[in-house]
Parts: C-alpha cells; sequence; structure tokens
C-alpha cells in the first residue's frame, strides 16, 4: 500500500484535471441555467478533490504535517472565494469564478511542493488580493465615469512604467521592480490594466484614423520605455493588446494585417538594435550550445516537459528546481514533471476556456466601452499564458512572465485576480442593469427578461 | 487625387472581429498544445540521455537500470542495488565487450548509451512495481537485447590476445553486428577509479578501433582497385602480366611485398597472389576522374551508416592527385586511410549481392517478464555495387582462399573467400596484417574484417583469427 497510493493519485490527478476541462469546454454547449449550475457543480467537488488528493500525497510521501494544515487552508479560501462571490454577487459568472479557483490550486499545490516557505506568501497574497478584487464589481456598479479618465490611466500608467526605468531595482539585467517601504512591486503588470481602460476609453466612441493613430503614439511610448527596462514579456503583451483592441474596435482587418507587419518591422530593428533581444532569439534557436549559461533554464525546462511523462513523476518525485525561477516563469515545466503531460494540458484547456468565455461575454456587450475593457483583459491574460508556457516549451523564445493565478508572485496574482474580478464586475453590472431595465436597449442585442428567475436569465446566454 | 482616410478606416465594430481574434488565439494554443506533445514523443527519449539531464538520477530512486544480454541470452552488464540506494553497474566480461555494450559513467558510450532511455525505464505494472517495492527491491528496467554472439565475441577477443587491432563479425542478411573487438580494451567495472589512466593511455583503451581506426589498406584495397577496372570495363579476362617483382613508372618503383616476384600472372591470380607491380599496372589503366567516382560509390569520403550509438566514424580518404599516388593508392598505400568498420561494409555489400544492410547491435528491449516491447528491424542503406561487379568481386575473392595468399581457410564445412592485406605503416617495411572476407561463398551469411596491428602479413597474422571465427560458426553457432 505504501508504494500503491502515490501511484495512484497522479492517475486521479490526472483523471480530474481532464473531469474538470471537459466540464469547462463542455459549459459552452449547455444554454440552461440549471445544466450550468449542474456542471459548475461538478466542476467545484473536481477541483477540491484536486486539492485534498494533491496535499494529502505531499503529506503521505514527505510526513511533513505542514501540507495538511495548507490543504486545509486552500479549501477553505478556495470555499470562501466561491461562496462569498456568490453570496455578495448572485449574478457572478460561475466558470469564470471556477476556472480561477482551479488556476491557483494547481498553482499553490506545486508551489507548496517546491517550498514551503513560499507558499505561506502566496497564500496571504492571494487572501489580500480576493478581498481587494471583491470590492471591484461593488464599484463598477455604482461608477459610470470611468470611460472618461482615459488620460488618468495613461498618465498614471506611463508615470509608473518610467519610475521603474529610473529607480527601480535591476535584476538580471531587467529593470522590473520596485520597493517601496520593503514590499517589491512589479508596476508593468498593474499597469497593464490602465492601459487597457485607456485603450478602451480613447477607442470605445471613436474610430478614425487620427484618433487610432494618436492613441498608437501614446500606446508606442508605453512599449518602448517596457523595452528600453527590458521587459520584454510585457512590451509584447501591450502591443498584441493595442492591435487586437484597435482591430476590435475599428472593425477593420487592416489594422490587424498592418500593425502585424509594423510590430515584425520592430521585432527586426530591435533583434538589430538591443543584444538582450538577440540573446534570447539565440537561445531559442539553439539552447544546447551554451548549454552552461544561457541555454541552461529553458535545457532543464525541456527535459522536465519530456521527462514526467503521460502521468508525471508524481508530486515530491520530480527535481523542479533544477530549473532557476521554476516558481515564477517556469511553473509549467515544474506541473508538466509532476503531474505529466496530460494534466498540464488540461491546466492550458482550463486557461483557453476562461478566454472563450471571456470572448463570448465581449462579443454580447453592446456598450464598446465595456466590450473593449473584456476583450483586452481576455487578450492579455491568455496572450501571458500563451507566452509563459510557449516560452518554456522552447515554442517561441523566452520571455519571462507569469503563468496568471499559478505562478508565484504577489503582483502577477493580485493583477490577474483583478482583471478576472473586473470582467465579473462587467458582467455583473450589465446583468445588473439589464435585469432592472436601465439600459435596456443598449446593453444586450437581445431583449431583456423582466424574470429574475435564474435558470430563465442563463437561457439568454449571458 | 486625396484618398478619404475616413471612408477606408472608418468601420463598425463588428462580433465578427472578436469571433475572429478568439479563432486566432484558440488556434495558438491548440498549435502549443500539438507542440507540446509532438516534442514528448519525438524529443524525450534524447533529451534523456543528454547528460545535463538530472532526471535519470530521480528515476534509478525508482528503478533498477536494466540488464543488457547478448542475442544468445548470456548477461553482458547488469545492475545490482546497494545498501545505500545507490546503484553499481557489474560487467561480467570484463572488458571484452567494452567498446560494443559502452559504459555506464563519464557521458555514457556504446548500448549503455543508445538504449539508456529503455534501460532507466521500466515496463512493470503497478501491482508488479508494489509487489517488488513490498519485498524491498525497485522496478526492474527493461532489457536490450544485443546482437552480439557471446561466443564470437569471446573467440575474436581470444585470437586476437594481447596484440592491439580489431575484429567486427557481421550479419551480411541484416546487419547485425555478431562481434566487435578492439584490442587494448579497458574494464568498464573499473573505469571510474582508472579513468585518467586509460584516457591517457597512449595506447587509447577507448578508442573504437574498428569504427574510429584510421589504418592504411594495403592490399585489401585492391578489391577497390579490381572493382574499378571491372566498372570501367576493361577486359580483364585476356589480362597478363610478366613480374619480376617491381613495377616502374615515370622513374617510380612499385615492389612486390619484400620484392619476390610472380612471374606471369593474370587477373585472377594477381589478386590472388596480392601482386603488387601488377595491380600498379592496372592502376595505371584507370581512369583518374571515374576512379574517384568508383571510390565514392564504395563509400570512400562519405559518412558512414551506422545504425547504432557511436562516437563519429572514421571518413575514409585517399589522394591521387600524382600519378606516383595514384600508383601507390590502387595498391593500397600512398595516402589512402580506411577504418576496418568501412572495409566490412564493402564486404558485406559484396557478399549480399551488392546491397549493403546498415550494421546495428541492439536487436528488441524486453521488459521484466520478457516480453518483446520493441524490436529493431533490418535497414537497407541501398545498393553500393550491382550483381554482376559483386559477382565478379566474389569469384576473385574465393581465389584468394583456393590459390592465394588466404589459403589456410579452406576448410570443408564451408567455403569461404576474401582479401587479405599487409599494410605498411613505417619505411622499414613493417607492416598491419588485414583481413577481410566472407562465408559460405554460394549465399554469404557472415563478413569478418579483422586487422592485426604490428601482427606482418596478413595471412600470418589476421587470417588465423578469421579462421577461427568461421571455424566456429559454421561448426557450432550456426
Amino acid at each position: 500500500m505504501r508504494f500503491i497510493l502515490p501511484q495512484i493519485s497522479n492517475y486521479i490527478l490526472a483523471f480530474l484535471m481532464i473531469c474538470y476541462a471537459a466540464l469547462a469546454l463542455f459549459d459552452f454547449a449547455v444554454k440552461n441555467g440549471t445544466g450550468k449550475s449542474v456542471i459548475a457543480g461538478c466542476q467545484n467537488m473536481c477541483n477540491i478533490f484536486i486539492a485534498l488528493t494533491g496535499f494529502f500525497h505531499l503529506y503521505y510521501v514527505s510526513g511533513k504535517p505542514v501540507y495538511l494544515i495548507i490543504c486545509l487552508g486552500v479549501v477553505m479560501a478556495l470555499l470562501m472565494m466561491l461562496g462569498f462571490t456568490k453570496l455578495i454577487y448572485r449574478d457572478s459568472n460561475r466558470l469564470l469564478l471556477n476556472n480561477m479557483s482551479m488556476l491557483f490550486t494547481v498553482g499553490i499545490l506545486i508551489i507548496s511542493r517546491i517550498s514551503t516557505g513560499k507558499v505561506l506568501r502566496q497564500f496571504v497574497v492571494f487572501l489580500i488580493s480576493l478581498m481587494f478584487s471583491m470590492a471591484i464589481p461593488l464599484i463598477f456598479i455604482k461608477i459610470n465615469f470611468l470611460r472618461k479618465l482615459k488620460w488618468i490611466y495613461a498618465g498614471a500608467g506611463l508615470a509608473m512604467i518610467a519610475s521603474v526605468y529610473i529607480a527601480g531595482e535591476v535584476i538580471h539585467g531587467s529593470r522590473i521592480n520596485i520597493s517601496v517601504f520593503g514590499l517589491t512591486f512589479q508596476p508593468s503588470e498593474a499597469v497593464k490594466i490602465l492601459f487597457i481602460f485607456f485603450l478602451a476609453g480613447m477607442l470605445w466612441d471613436n474610430y478614425k484614423f487620427k484618433n487610432i493613430v494618436f492613441t498608437a503614439v501614446v500606446s508606442a511610448l508605453f512599449v518602448v520605455i517596457l523595452v528600453i527596462s527590458r521587459d520584454l514579456g510585457s512590451a509584447l503583451i501591450f502591443y498584441i493588446v493595442f492591435m487586437f483592441v484597435v482591430y476590435v474596435s475599428s472593425g477593420n482587418y487592416l489594422y490587424l494585417v498592418g500593425l502585424l507587419g509594423l510590430g515584425a518591422g520592430f521585432s527586426v530593428v530591435a533583434y538589430k538594435l538591443f543584444s538582450h533581444v538577440r540573446v534570447r532569439f539565440m537561445i531559442w534557436k539553439d539552447p544546447w550550445s551554451d548549454i552552461d549559461n544561457k541555454g541552461y533554464q529553458i535545457a532543464q525546462s525541456l527535459f522536465k516537459i519530456t521527462g514526467g511523462g503521460l502521468f508525471g513523476m508524481g508530486l515530491g518525485n520530480g527535481s523542479p528546481k533544477d530549473i532557476p525561477y521554476v516558481e515564477t516563469d517556469f511553473i509549467f515545466s515544474a506541473i508538466t514533471e509532476e503531474l505529466g503531460i496530460i494534466f498540464a494540458i488540461g491546466l492550458l484547456l482550463v486557461s483557453l476556456s476562461s478566454f472563450i468565455e471571456m470572448m463570448r461575454l465581449a462579443s454580447k456587450i453592446v456598450d464598446p466601452f465595456y466590450r473593449l475593457i473584456v476583450y483586452g483583459i481576455a487578450l492579455s491574460l491568455t496572450f501571458q499564458t500563451f507566452l509563459t508556457v510557449g516560452g518554456g516549451t522552447k515554442f517561441i523564445p523566452l520571455t519571462g512572465v507569469t503563468y496568471p493565478l499559478v505562478s508565484y508572485g504577489g503582483t502577477s496574482m493580485l493583477v490577474s485576480m483583478v482583471m478576472y474580478y473586473i470582467v465579473q464586475a462587467v458582467y455583473i453590472k450589465l446583468r445588473k442593469e439589464t435585469v432592472d431595465n436601465a439600459l435596456k436597449p443598449f446593453i444586450f442585442h437581445r431583449k431583456p427578461d423582466r424574470d429574475r428567475n435564474n435558470a430563465n436569465r442563463s437561457k439568454k446566454g449571458i | 487625387m486625396q484618398i478619404d482616410l475616413k471612408k477606408v478606416f472608418d468601420f463598425k465594430p463588428q462580433k465578427k472581429n472578436i469571433y475572429i481574434s478568439a479563432g486566432i488565439f484558440i488556434a495558438l494554443f491548440v498549435m502549443l498544445a500539438v507542440y507540446i506533445t509532438t516534442v514528448y514523443f519525438k524529443d524525450s527519449k534524447e533529451l534523456l540521455s543528454n547528460s545535463y539531464n538530472k532526471q535519470e538520477a530521480n528515476l534509478l530512486k525508482k528503478t533498477l537500470r536494466g540488464d543488457i544480454l547478448s542475442a544468445d541470452g548470456t548477461v553482458l552488464a547488469y545492475s545490482k542495488l546497494n545498501a545505500d540506494g545507490s546503484q553499481t553497474r557489474v560487467y561480467p566480461y570484463g572488458g571484452i565487450f567494452c567498446h560494443a555494450v559502452g559504459y555506464n559513467a563519464f557521458g555514457k558510450n556504446g548500448i549503455e548509451a543508445q538504449s539508456n532511455y529503455y534501460l532507466i525505464n521500466t515496463g512493470d505494472s503497478v501491482l508488479d512495481r508494489a509487489q517488488k517495492s513490498g519485498e524491498g527491491g525497485l522496478a526492474d528496467g527493461y532489457t536490450v537485447v544485443s546482437t552480439l554472439n557471446s561466443k564470437l565475441q569471446l573467440m575474436a577477443d581470444e585470437a586476437l590476445g594481447d596484440r592491439e587491432g580489431a575484429v567486427i563479425v557481421t550479419d551480411v542478411k541484416t546487419g547485425k553486428i555478431l562481434a566487435l573487438v578492439s584490442h587494448p580494451s579497458f574494464d568498464p567495472n573499473k573505469l571510474e577509479e582508472n579513468w585518467d589512466y586509460i584516457a591517457e593511455n597512449d595506447s587509447s583503451p577507448l578508442l573504437n578501433r574498428v569504427t574510429q581506426g584510421f589504418y592504411p589498406p594495403g592490399s585489401v584495397f585492391k578489391i577497390f582497385t579490381a572493382y574499378e577496372y571491372y566498372r570501367e570495363g576493361m577486359d580483364y579476362e585476356t589480362y597478363g602480366f610478366d613480374c619480376n617483382g617491381y613495377f616502374n613508372a615515370d622513374g617510380y618503383r612499385i615492389s612486390c611485398f619484400h620484392g619476390g616476384s610472380h612471374g606471369h600472372v593474370d587477373f585472377e591470380t594477381s589478386f590472388a597472389k596480392s601482386c603488387n607491380s601488377s595491380f600498379a599496372n592496372i592502376g595505371t589503366s584507370l581512369n583518374n576522374e571515374e576512379f574517384k567516382k568508383g571510390l565514392s560509390n564504395l563509400l570512400f569520403g562519405t559518412e558512414l551508416p551506422a545504425g547504432f550509438y557511436n562516437q563519429g566514424i572514421s571518413v575514409s580518404s585517399y589522394d591521387i592527385s600524382s600519378d606516383f599516388k595514384k600508383l601507390q593508392t590502387s595498391i593500397g598505400q600512398g595516402d589512402t586511410s580506411v577504418s576496418p568498420y568501412h572495409i566490412n561494409l564493402v564486404t558485406m555489400a559484396i557478399a549480399d549481392g551488392g546491397e549493403l544492410m546498415v550494421p546495428y547491435l541492439v536487436d528488441s528491449i524486453e521488459d521484466s517478464r520478457g516480453l518483446t516491447i520493441k524490436k529493431y528491424h533490418p535497414e537497407s542503406y541501398g545498393e553500393l555495387l550491382t550483381d554482376d561487379e559483386s559477382a565478379f568481386l566474389k569469384e576473385l575473392m574465393r581465389s584468394v582462399v583456393t590459390k592465394g595468399t588466404g589459403s589456410q581457410l579452406s576448410s570443408d564445412i564451408y567455403e569461404a573467400a576474401g582479401k587479405t592485406g599487409s599494410a605498411e605503416y613505417n619505411n622499414r617495411g613493417d607492416s598491419h596484417g588485414w583481413f577481410t572476407g566472407f562465408a559460405p561463398l554460394d549465399d554469404p551469411e557472415i563478413a569478418i574484417t579483422v586487422i592485426v596491428e604490428k601482427g606482418g602479413t596478413g595471412s600470418e597474422s589476421a587470417v588465423p583469427i578469421a579462421k577461427k571465427l568461421f571455424d566456429l560458426y559454421f561448426e557450432e553457432i550456426r
């Protein structure tokens, strides 16, 4: 038995993950409210069982009771998040809520396996982020002038990243962090939200060429500051978000094609101009020739991706610490090693399900400002996921960004959660207003339903 | 004309655009997932053998490194579990199989390197593993069954004795390597303690002389010269030459071995008795460009095919840039260098009607219950020679045994064919002894190539080794 239990737990984890991901995708096919509730309930079960199985496994193989305490804390935190959000905001989107909870579970599981010291910090960060984020829908419901503050977003955003460039700490050649009162903070993460709000504020009611050029100039400032701060991952995310937001707000595919070409051009210029861009590219092309030094990280990451097998080596059996910065930039590789390819692909599907759900919401929202907000957030989160997973698997050059809600890191956790809750806020606000019939003709394509019955509302598809 | 930019760019926002951008990102994710799965299925074995990969240490906590067996079931390498949980690799035959089986330290080599993935992974079911774990043991890694025949290998090792040199025996129909010996050898059991001595030894025991050795071919090269003469359509049937021990051309002189003379010889006798003067004469009649083409047909200057782990195989070279060098080349001296492996490949192709089977060392992978989970199949490299060319060379090589330098190989049980060589490596006339050949003549099964460094003539040193191996194969193994 001593041997069998940990062996089987991996199959259970992979199975639960696949169940969860399948339900998350199946949710899109289900239109009625009862069905969606059943799915959400099943997802919650999978989620809680993954936490229980994972932490019990860790306790079993290590014999450290601390894992049981973490397990208790995590399960309580999850129930709190799921319960309170639903309690305070009856209209919240359960799929997004469940996905958040799932991503956090996998993250905290693997972080507690990497370092029990870091897990407490991550846990506290999660709770603070949660309390902060829970208030967001409340603010959104009350406030209606968010779209007017576009210059405040731009000014604040630029000021923040510029201050990092001037006063930030240099870590491994990049200026990303800034320390205030002993707390380290990554402003570029938070500026993402301001940037999306700025874009939405600029473009929601005016998609004329002149205005777009004007927006582009300000956006270029953001990107350039990030590139010279060597925060390539963020720069790329900003550019992609800008490109797609312009495309959707204008409705003109020429922008997409043009900006894609321009982006390629910029990349070539950046490649010629900056040695750190060249280095990233060379490592991507061939990490093996410099495996002792620059290629070390990505080579180790590839070993982890391929070394775990379909079902993984089992939590605690791998050696994730072989990869430097595994808990932030390479968490996906650590997950693949110990929990297996199947589990990892399931995790990707969870992120993808969040993306599809956000896009679905965006397509339903008539108010262009909120539509662009939701759309921009969906892109930012998803593209970041793509960058970190693609970078760690050598699919694309490494940019060193975090996996939203999974990776270790305070700012990343806070910002990702705030993003999720902003989408929730828009969802809740619009549903509330629809049902209250306040903005009846403007918000939804379909006619609103007066009936507050849950099942009927969900039939409307939002 | 002014373009109205408003009209070009002023479109209404559309749902469609959101769907399209969603589609783009979904496609990116799908590509990413497919990529990760492909990397896993395609590259994991290769990545696992990277020396920077620390995965192996993790796997060996749960799995006892698998055994390596010979084709006839002898254990060539196994691991035992120490009290502290570490594993010790044991090679029961010491250095006899060291170049073929390799070693499991310092970056690994041989079969240990090639099949590392299987050796450190297990095919045991969860229940088996649980049972073994309950008994305090580990899961068993896969067993690797090599193509080597332990009897042939032991005989080859014994026959070569203390002399430096190399022996390779291959199955011409499949490409299976039946024996691979390189002397001096080293004891892989004590590799770690003796590493400094072994790695820096002047006679390079780590060098696999079969594949990495670089020797003048001597008269063995006459196979290539004869092949080229036939390929250029020369009339070999009416060829005649009066040998009085040397051949003069443009002020250069080529002598027969140790100055002996052969009298009047035809083409076959020139080959059988290995008459240098006659072959120098033959060499002068060859067309330079065609000669180069012919040699590259027979794998000169090309990377040699190998279906086994190797650390680089010598690429054979020659130089016929001047008339004298061409004369020397046609009798296998001058600036010509070959590996025994190359000579064996050509012998295999001649024996097999022109088709070369790619040599390989690992036959199959079995789990701990003896079930084959992977079988390696023979692969053809292609036709090196035509049927006619092969038949012509077989005939010539048979004459070496019937009336030439390889007469010791005459036997009642089998009809062997081959070519001897005495390759001079200094100006004092000292030579390495060569033999390459195959048997039986009608339907060849095995090809043997032997080189004995500083062994004198091929007939004195290399042929007796080949004889022992042929005898053993046809009397006991076959």
